[in-house]
């Protein structure tokens, strides 16, 4: 890979991106590939895919503490570790210091990522789901934020380029709210996952439980530098097979093949460059994060591929004569409408029964149950607007299903080397509507170690969400009940925005350059030749895991540049 | 003969469906001496106390038990790198509160006193009645301020015990030995079958 480390100021390029998740590396690719000689900046260090995947072979006796996180991790990584499951020995790495990189809440905002080549698309959770034509069109129906610029049609052929290329195992399924992705084959459910599935078709009509699907190779298709799913469920460290999809074992490699990307790590890109006579931004304003050194990077066409709330930061960052509230935010609602999905809601059974099955392998998925409330006349609800999918997996319990009993002794030792009972788990992801006053904002009186403005979250869960959840975790109880699950437990545990690590909106989509800030292809409306295709351009949320979105947003955008690039070159 | 090493080519001439405490049978006569260590955490009565209490949690038996695998020295650790200050402290207090219960009871130096006098004070506190388990259950979901004064002290010893009994488990099931050569091992399973014969497999997956 061509890294630039030497700095020459203003070199130019034909398009930056600035950002190398899920988002930025697709941009990197097609941009490259279309020709243009593009320069890739990443705040973070750098991460080649296999060689500095430190813990993709360890065993969990391989860790000092087994895994556990220390009390001195948590303190340098106290927000990181609000998941709960993202600070442990195993992936802790792959998370900002809270120290260095802190951030303000005027309420609790759980902002989890992390600073390297790759981003988060290393530590994602996978699942990828297409959006359907009622999530672009709910906006306009129930009135809630502005139409979407966009309908399902328009992404329809992008979720086919990109699908093909990452490898999607699942299985086509017909639904109208989930429409099914270019499949490799699914991973199967289990014994006890195949009873919830026939108990909720023998007792639901309106709602189905399905595999999973999920960015991890299978079947036979050769892709380059990857091999098929091991089903050792290690992805969050990095998978030395490349089964996963991340920037790092596909899209970056594929635009270093192009010999036209030029990526530069360690690059804080803080300011887009605009230029008030020729009415186009001209470049990119960065900070060596190890030299501290100030950059100035040019070029005709930049993508923002930063993240949800690193894009809005540096487009507000991006003042000017003409734009004083920061780039392509006339409307003022650039920072606002911050959305993510909540979840942490749902249920718990045991399936008592299959005593004698087991599975051989680590499945890196489960099943899914599509959305199924608000999706036509008959599954209208009163108390809310929009829906939730649910996501879970079934599994027999280890020895620390023991943890808190009494007993002891050699029969205790002999006991917990067997598997325990099947238990199942059903996580609720629901929508979060667009609402103006959830917002951040930047802070200029806390300052970070570069100089640089930390960022304000004002973001809350409302009345559409609550409610959603009641009736998430109803129906999670009924579903496991009707299937025959004994000791069900319904739950519904605090979940404050961004823990989902969806987090959407800031920058949206819109027809009304009045009330929004990106067009249909995803320019700023005012600033064409800015690109902005992560998150931030979300104008609502689904209750779909994104990721696959951004994916395609991204190729279709990247190749609408790509054309009004070669148009300009032609003249 | 190197334990594990015996272990792995005897598992590779009996090929993939091998019930594994058999084999620890044949195998019980190379077990390891554990290995003497100086605590970080635990004082010296606490270190003696543990180590017995783990040995009595999970004894040796034609395969290792809990001080084959180091766990009281695993427990060290982590109560000194894992554990909050404020656990830590509960711990403390537990584990002293249960030292003087043991030289009270016993006669013993907590710092000597052997695994069968342990042995005695534990079964007081953990051979009860299935009311009497709940009764200790819920108590111990309390905070330590919202437990009445007379059973302050009850309750102090039940917070150590449950903790070394939870790093028992842990440290004994996680442990290399446990993990490779007696729980079945697959590093790379390489594929996914959704439902198999448990017998196929014999005992739990080692965890990820």
């Amino acid at each position: 890979m061509n890294e630039n480390s030497s700095q020459e100021n203003f070199e130019q390029y034909d398009a930056i991106v600035i950002g190398t998740g899920i988002s930025g590396g697709w941009a990197a690719k097609e941009l490259s590939e279309r020709g243009l000689k593009t320069l890739v900046l990443e705040r973070g260090r750098m991460v080649n895919h296999i060689k500095d995947y430190p813990t993709m072979n360890m065993d969990l006796w391989d860790f000092e503490h087994r895994g556990k996180a220390t009390t001195e991790d948590i303190k340098t990584q106290e927000k990181q570790n609000r998941t709960g499951y993202t600070i442990n020995e195993a992936s802790k790495h792959w998370f900002v210091n809270d120290l260095q990189h802190p951030y303000n809440e005027t309420k609790r905002f759980d902002w989890i990522r992390g600073y390297h080549v790759g981003g988060k698309s290393l530590m994602w959770a996978r699942i990828s789901l297409r959006w359907s034509e009622m999530d672009f069109e709910a906006n306009k129906k129930d009135g809630h934020g502005v139409d979407w610029p966009i309908r399902y049609n328009d992404l329809k052929p992008w979720y086919e380029k990109v699908e093909k290329f990452v490898g999607i195992s699942g299985k086509a399924e017909g639904l109208p709210q989930l429409p099914d992705s270019i499949f490799t084959p699914p991973m199967p459910l289990n014994c006890v996952e195949e009873e919830f599935q026939k108990g909720v078709a023998e007792n639901f009509d309106d709602r189905q439980v399905i595999n999973g699907r999920s960015a991890n190779l299978t079947g036979d298709q050769e892709r380059v530098g990857r091999s098929k799913c091991q089903f050792r469920n290690r992805c969050i460290r990095g998978c030395p097979f490349g089964a996963y999809f991340s920037s790092n074992s596909c899209t970056l490699p594929a635009a270093d093949r192009s010999n036209n990307m030029t990526l530069r790590p360690n690059s804080i890109v803080h300011e887009i460059v605009y230029d008030d006579t020729k009415k186009i931004a001209t470049g990119v304003k960065a900070i060596d994060a190890e030299t501290n050194e100030k950059l100035e990077f040019h070029a005709k066409i930049i993508f923002c591929c930063a993240s949800t709330v690193a894009t809005t930061s540096i487009l507000l960052q991006s003042k000017s004569e003409r734009f004083p509230n920061g780039l392509g935010n006339d409307s003022g609602e650039l920072g606002h409408n911050l959305m993510d999905h909540h979840f942490k809601v749902g249920a718990t059974g045991i399936y008592e029964g299959h005593e004698d099955d087991y599975y051989k392998g680590r499945k890196p998925s489960g099943f899914f149950v599509p959305r199924f409330r608000n999706i036509d006349k008959k599954t209208k609800q009163k108390n809310f607007v929009r829906g939730y999918g649910m996501q879970g997996g079934a599994s027999r319990l280890n020895w620390a299903r023991s943890i808190g009993e009494m007993s002891y002794g050699a029969q205790l030792k002999e006991e917990l080397l067997k598997p325990g009972q099947w238990r199942i788990g059903v996580n609720c992801f629901g929508e979060c509507l667009p609402y103006h006053e959830n917002k951040m904002s930047l802070n200029y009186d806390k300052l970070d170690k570069w100089g640089l403005p930390t960022v304000d979250f004002d973001c809350e869960y409302k009345e559409n969400e609550a409610e959603m959840r009641k009736d998430a975790k109803q129906q999670a109880v009924a579903m496991l009940k009707a299937s025959g699950f004994k000791n069900v437990k319904g739950y519904e545990n605090p979940c404050f925005p961004g823990n989902g690590i969806h987090e959407m909106g800031t920058a949206r989509m819109g027809r009304d350059p009045k009330t929004s800030v990106l067009n249909k292809n995803n320019q700023i409306h005012t600033v064409p030749n800015v690109y902005v295709t992560d998150g931030s351009c979300m104008s609502s949320s689904a209750s779909q895991n994104p990721s696959l979105t951004y994916m395609a947003m991204t190729a279709r955008a990247a190749h609408h540049a790509a054309d009004e690039f070669n148009k300009i070159k032609k003249k | 003969m190197n334990r594990r090493k015996a272990l792995k080519n005897l598992s590779l001439s009996l090929g993939y469906v091998v019930a594994a405490p058999a084999i620890m049978n044949i195998l019980s006569s190379c077990t390891s001496k554990v290995e003497t260590w100086k605590p970080s955490f635990l004082s010296i009565e606490q270190k003696n106390l543990v180590t017995h209490l783990v040995d009595i949690i999970l004894p040796p038996t034609n395969i290792p038990g809990a001080l084959d695998v180091n766990v009281p020295e695993f427990i060290d650790k982590m109560l000194n790198h894992v554990e909050s200050e404020s656990s830590q402290e509960i711990f403390q207090k537990g584990a002293n509160a249960f030292a003087q219960k043991f030289e009270a009871t016993s006669g013993e130096k907590a710092s000597k006193g052997s695994k069968e006098s342990v042995q005695l004070l534990f079964k007081t506190y953990f051979n009860l009645s299935e009311e009497e388990i709940e009764k200790v259950k819920k108590e111990q979901s309390l905070l330590e301020g919202e437990v009445a004064n007379d059973r302050r002290n009850a309750y102090l010893i039940y917070k150590f015990l449950f903790t070394v009994r939870s790093y028992t488990l842990f440290g004994y099931y996680t442990s290399e030995k446990v993990g490779e050569e007696i729980l079945s091992y697959d590093p790379i399973p390489g594929r996914y079958d959704p439902c198999i014969p448990l017998d196929d497999v014999g005992n739990a997956w080692s965890i990820k």
